[in-house]
Formats: structure tokens, sequence, C-alpha cells
């Protein structure tokens, strides 16, 4: 087998144990989705996990599904690109669970089970009372999706490629298949449990990495200033040749595009469809935030130890960041811990592509095809859901080779979440907070939030300085409560189902345990016992 | 010495409880006696519940809540519970775990949650309009488990609301 690029750049073969154990854990992976598929025994199992996942299941599916190859692969070449002012990212995923579950959980669970949706879509669609805002979402949610998924892919075939040496287009196939087989066979359950496995991984491989790598350009202060010495704006929240400076709103914007942006993301609101009940809902944003704490910060931080380690673009395969997580981890660690690393960060991209993989086939399967054959019967359903997440996640492997999608996976992602996320986001939130949210202005904020979130980046963000995200959101939330203003209130079935999840916003059980409580001097009154047994 | 509300008509009583004892056989080295009655608080509620029938009428309904300090739950009631005075020594009476408000919060919100079941097609959601708290406490028989070979006693409660005998915790 032929050397491969990382290899090359590292000066060193990358002993065997390492792909082996990479192989070994996707196989892992494989059986634990075919596991949970035997446990599929309806579409609600196949959607929504049967409404039955608990607090640990959904925040850390939450987490890996949020901070996938998008976090592992594209964080650290951010982190590398723009030093420390990469952190500004950061706290958007400590706190976008906290607004998730925070906010939007307990009204979302309440009204979709109430009004029987499985999928986003059909919240909009029951929401908004129309067909048609089902479809536009549906399309929107498709193709901004479908770029997601790219960007998986992309992250998978580099990390399979650099460490096996196989050439990319196979190394993707490989990741592809194995990500189709598991998710097409269990539904939301296999993507649950997988990514709860996955999510463990991830922590341990990030906390044997993270420090290891800090300690080998010196602790944080060497850190520091080998980045100073790179370019003084690097070791500051101002960035590379302190670019940011008098930019507040591409600060707001890229710390936004995480922060709120969570909200706007359906494979991550689905979640909070599917978890068990109103106690669950409480622990989530908690267990979420610590695990975005430890992910969203290690990465960036890795990204910076890379740029001092490896300050050169030459010194980095075909001059690309995308490669330090892994350089970092096979030049500082052991080869079989390097190996658990690496499956670790193999394991954050599956989970998500998993995930988004989901949401596209469960969009097609259970909303386009109510339109076609409203009549379908349930094991219709899921056999066209199934045969759509196949395939479309196979147009979607395709898609990689497509020149328009190669601006590389820190991009692509950040266009997908500035194209999903600030069109979904006021329709999401001000359908669940704002009774007065109409048809007219779901359909104004996704088209206005979409085509702003693709156009602008492309267009306007580096003459603006102006984020592409924060643009979009403001036109999009601007847009939904013109839209909302100029037309007809919503009908009186949707204002009923939306007081009846708002009437379970405001309980807070008193903090007291049940059972008998007394102190021991009225316990030895009451039952003249000397010494106290209870 | 107080003076408490005590609920009547209760299921449970002692004797209930130690005829069945004296009739198992699984436990032979154990007397059970009872030794004292608790008192536990329950907050009963009578609610006047505003429901929104149409856009412009409102009409008035009302409902009987309660809250059990045990349990730490809130229920309806279909009937509102009687009871009598009752002096009782004042250390045979539980501490309050939750304050009016508290309790009046979470009755209603169930309360309120069924109505929003029942009454889908409602305008808007029910409003408490008004209401009255009554404080009514429930028995709790204490009971001694002696083991008489190893010489232990422990002590535990009966409910006599639910039937449910109740570990003791001491802080």
């Amino acid at each position: 087998m032929s050397k491969s690029i990382l290899e090359q750049a590292l000066g060193f073969d990358i002993p065997a144990v390492v792909p082996v154990m990479l192989i070994v854990y996707i196989v892992a992976i494989l059986l634990v989705g075919l596991w949970a598929a035997k446990k599929v025994k309806n579409s609600e199992d196949w959607f929504v996990g049967g409404r039955s996942m608990g607090p640990w299941i959904t925040a850390l599916a939450h987490g890996s599904s949020s901070l996938g190859g998008g976090m592992y692969i594209a964080g650290p070449q951010y982190g590398w690109e723009a030093g420390a002012s990469s952190l500004w990212a950061a706290p958007g995923d400590v706190f976008g669970p906290l607004l998730n579950f925070g906010i939007i959980a307990r009204r979302m669970r309440k009204y979709t089970e109430k009004s029987r949706a499985l999928t986003i879509p059909e919240f909009f669609g029951h929401r908004y009372y129309s067909r048609g805002v089902r479809n536009l979402f549906v399309v929107i949610l498709i193709v901004a999706m479908i770029i997601s998924l790219l960007v998986e892919y992309m992250a998978m075939g580099v990390l399979i490629s650099c460490i096996t040496g196989l050439g990319y287009t196979l190394s993707l196939i490989i990741g592809c298949v194995a990500i189709l087989i598991y998710t097409g066979a269990g539904g939301y359950l296999a993507v649950a449990y997988t990514d709860f496995v996955q999510s463990i991984l991830m922590i341990i491989g990030l906390i044997i990495l993270i420090p290891v790598c800090i300690s080998s350009v010196g602790g944080l202060a060497g850190m520091n200033e080998g980045l100073t010495a790179i370019n003084p704006g690097l070791a500051t929240l101002w960035g590379e040749d302190y670019y940011l400076k008098g930019a507040p709103l591409m600060i707001a914007g890229i710390a936004l595009v995480y922060f709120i942006g969570y909200m706007g993301q359906p494979h991550l609101v689905i979640k909070t469809v599917a978890i068990k009940d109103e106690k669950s809902i409480k622990l989530v944003p908690m267990i979420g935030a610590c695990f975005g704490f430890i992910l969203a910060f290690g990465v960036y931080i890795l990204g910076m130890v890379g740029r001092v380690s490896f300050p050169d673009m030459a010194m980095l395969p075909n001059g690309s960041a995308e490669y330090i997580m892994p350089m970092l981890a096979l030049s500082n660690l052991p080869p079989a811990i390097a190996g658990l690393i690496l499956a670790g960060a193999a394991a954050a991209i599956m989970s998500t592509a998993s995930a988004l993989l989901l949401v596209i086939g469960s969009s097609v399967g259970n909303d386009l095809l109510s339109i076609a054959k409203p009549k379908a019967t349930e094991a219709q359903k899921m056999r066209i859901t199934r045969i759509a997440t196949y395939i479309l996640g196979l147009v979607s492997c395709a898609m990689c080779f497509i020149p328009l999608f190669s601006v590389g996976v820190y991009q692509l992602t950040w266009i997908a979440w500035s194209v999903l996320s600030p069109a979904f986001i006021p329709c999401i939130v001000g359908g669940l907070f704002w009774k007065n949210g109409t048809k007219g202005g779901a359909i104004a904020a996704m088209i206005v939030g979409s085509v702003t979130g693709f156009a602008w980046y492309y267009l306007l963000q580096d003459v603006t300085n102006i984020h592409t995200f924060f643009a979009a959101l403001v036109l999009a939330i601007v847009a939904y409560i013109i839209g909302s203003k100029l037309t007809k209130k919503p009908p009186q079935d949707v204002v009923d189902m939306f007081d009846y999840a708002k009437a379970f916003d405001t309980i807070e059980n008193a903090n007291v345990p049940a059972g008998i409580r007394m102190n021991a001097e009225q316990f030895s009154k009451v039952s003249g016992a000397e010494k106290v047994f209870a | 010495m107080a003076e408490i509300q005590v609920l009547k008509g209760l299921r449970y009583t002692p004797e209930m409880f130690l005829k069945r004892m004296e009739k198992s056989k699984r436990l032979p080295n154990i007397t059970v006696r009872q030794v004292n009655t608790l008192y536990s608080l329950c907050w009963i509620f009578q609610f006047r519940v505003a429901l929104q029938a149409t856009k412009k009428t409102v009409r008035y309904a009302g409902y009987y809540a309660g809250f059990d300090e045990v349990a730490m739950s809130p229920g309806k009631l279909a009937l509102l519970p009687s009871a009598e005075p009752m002096e009782v020594d004042e250390a045979c009476i539980l501490a309050d775990k939750l304050t009016e408000e508290q309790a009046l919060k979470s009755a209603w919100e169930c309360n309120q949650t069924a109505i929003i079941r029942k009454y889908r097609a409602l305008s808007a959601p029910p409003v408490l309009a008004d209401y009255v708290t009554e404080r009514m406490y429930k028995p709790l028989y204490l009971f001694e488990f002696h083991n008489t070979e190893l010489d232990e006693k422990k002590y535990k409660a009966l409910d006599s609301l639910t039937g449910d005998l109740e570990d003791i915790s001491i802080y």
C-alpha cells in the first residue's frame, strides 16, 4: 500500500494498530446499530425511538450529533487558522443544549405528542396549518441537510484515507456504507444508542489528547508564545492580523451561529420530541452543557496547539489544516491510544452523519410520501423511508465529488448552519412562543433566511464585515414578524394546541422529598424509643 | 396540645394492619404494636374556575383538589372530604413541607392540565378565579416492629389514606 499523505507529512509510518482499531470500531458500531434495529417495532420507534429516550442517552446523542465531523475535523482546522479568536464560537456549544432543552423542549414535546407529529416537518405542518409550509420546510431541509451530510462524509473520507492510506474516494465510500447500513436498519433507536457509545469515546479521546498536546508545546504559556511568534493577533481574541477588531457583527455571528443555531437544526430539535418525559428534560441541558464544554473548547485549543506544532501550511498534507487533529494524535501519543482517539473522531462523524441521514430519510418517507400517497400504511411509510435513506445517502456521497462543494469541511459546515438555522429558528421558536405566528410569516422567514444564508456568504460577508448567520437570522426574524402581522391569525385548533403546550411551562415542583420526615427529638417523643433504628 | 382538623372516613385502620400481621407466618420473631398516631397535612382546595367557552362567553365551574404532603403529590378530588376537630399532642403533628402558595400552585396546575385535556375546544386556558383553602390532617399510625431474636426495634407508619407502610426518615 502506498504511503498516505499523512505519513508523508509526518515523516513516519502509521503503526498498523491504528487502522486496525478504526476498523474494529466501525464494525462494533455497526453491530450496536443492528442490535438496536431489532427493537424497532413501529414507525414511532423508527422516527422518535418510541418517545422513550432517557436524559443521558438524549443529552449525549444531542451532543455527539451536534459536535460531529464538523467539530472534530473542522474545529481544529478553524483553531489552526483563526488562533484564539476561534474561541468565540466555543461558548455556543455549551449554551446551545441549554437553550434547546431549557427553552423549547418542554413545549415541543407536549405539542408534538398531542398533535401526533413524529417529525419536525409534521410539527410545521400542524403549527402553521399548511401543507405548503410543510413542503417548503422539507425542501429547504433536504437541501441544507445534504450539504451538512457532505461535510460529514468528507470528514470521514479524510480520516479513513489519512489513516489507512486508502484512496480518498474509496475511504469516503467505506464510511458512507457503514453509516448507511446502521441508520437505515435501526432508525432513531440505532442512532441514539450508537451516539451514546460514540459520545463516551469522544470524551475519553479528548480528555487524553488535550493535556498531552498542550504540554508538548510547553503548556498554555508556551502555546501563547508560539502563537504570538507566528502572528501577534493569533494569541488574541481578534484573530490573525487583528481582523476581528472593529467587526462586532462578525463576532456576533461567530458566537451566535452555535449559540442559538442549535434551535434551528431539525436533527437536534427532533431529540426534544423523542425524550421520555418532563423529568428527563430538566437533566439534559446540564449534561449537554458539560459535554459541550469539554468538546468545544477542546477542539479549538487543539487547533491552536497544532498551529504552534505545525506552523507552516507546507507542513500540512495537501496544505490543509483538516488533518491537524490526526497529526497531533499520531505525533504525541502511543499508537494504541492514538488509534482510540481517531476512532473517537470517526465516532463523532458517524453519529452526526447518521442523525442527519435519519432526518432526511424521515422527511422523504413520512412527509413527502404523505403528499404523494396520503393513505399509505405504516409499513409502506417505513419501507419508503428506509429506501429514501439509502438512496439519499448514496446521492450525497456522489455529490462530494462535485467541485462546487469542494470548498472544505469547515466552510461547508458554516454554510449549512447559516442556511438552516436562520430559516428555521424564527419558525420553531416563534411557533412555540408567539401565538400570532402565521403560515405567511413562516413562509417569509424560511425563504428570506435560507436565501440570505446562502447568498450572503458568497456575496456580502467580506464586503459588509457582517457575519452571514447574523444577517440571515435578523432578516428572517423581521420577515417572520412582518409576514405574520400581514396575514390572517392562526385557526382556533392551533391556538388551543399552543395554549396546551404553554400550560405546562410553569410546572415547578417544590424540591421537597416525599415520605415522613421528622427530627430525632420529635421521633423519640412520639415513639418512646431511646435508640433510633428507623 | 393543639386542635387540628382530622380527616374522617378513612379506609385503613391500625386494627386491620395488626390483624394482617397476626395472620402472617413469615415473621415469627417479630412483634408489632401501635405506639402512637402521627398527623400529616393534606391541603384541600375548593377552586372556582373560569372556562373560556367561546371568545365572548366565560363559564364558571367548581373543582376540588388536594395536596398530600406524605406522597408530595397533587390530586383531584371528586367530593369535598369531611373532617372533625381533634386535640392532639403537638409532637405528633408533622411539620409542614410546603407553603400554601406552593401547594396551591401544584394542585392548580394538576387541575388545569386535567381541564385542558377534558375540554379541548376551550378558547383559552382555564383561569383560577377564586379558591378556598382548608388544612386537614390525615392520621398515620406509628407501629413498632420488635425483633425479639435480635432485640432490635424499627418503626414504620401506616398511611390511613393509601394503606402504604411508610419509612420514617430522621434528620
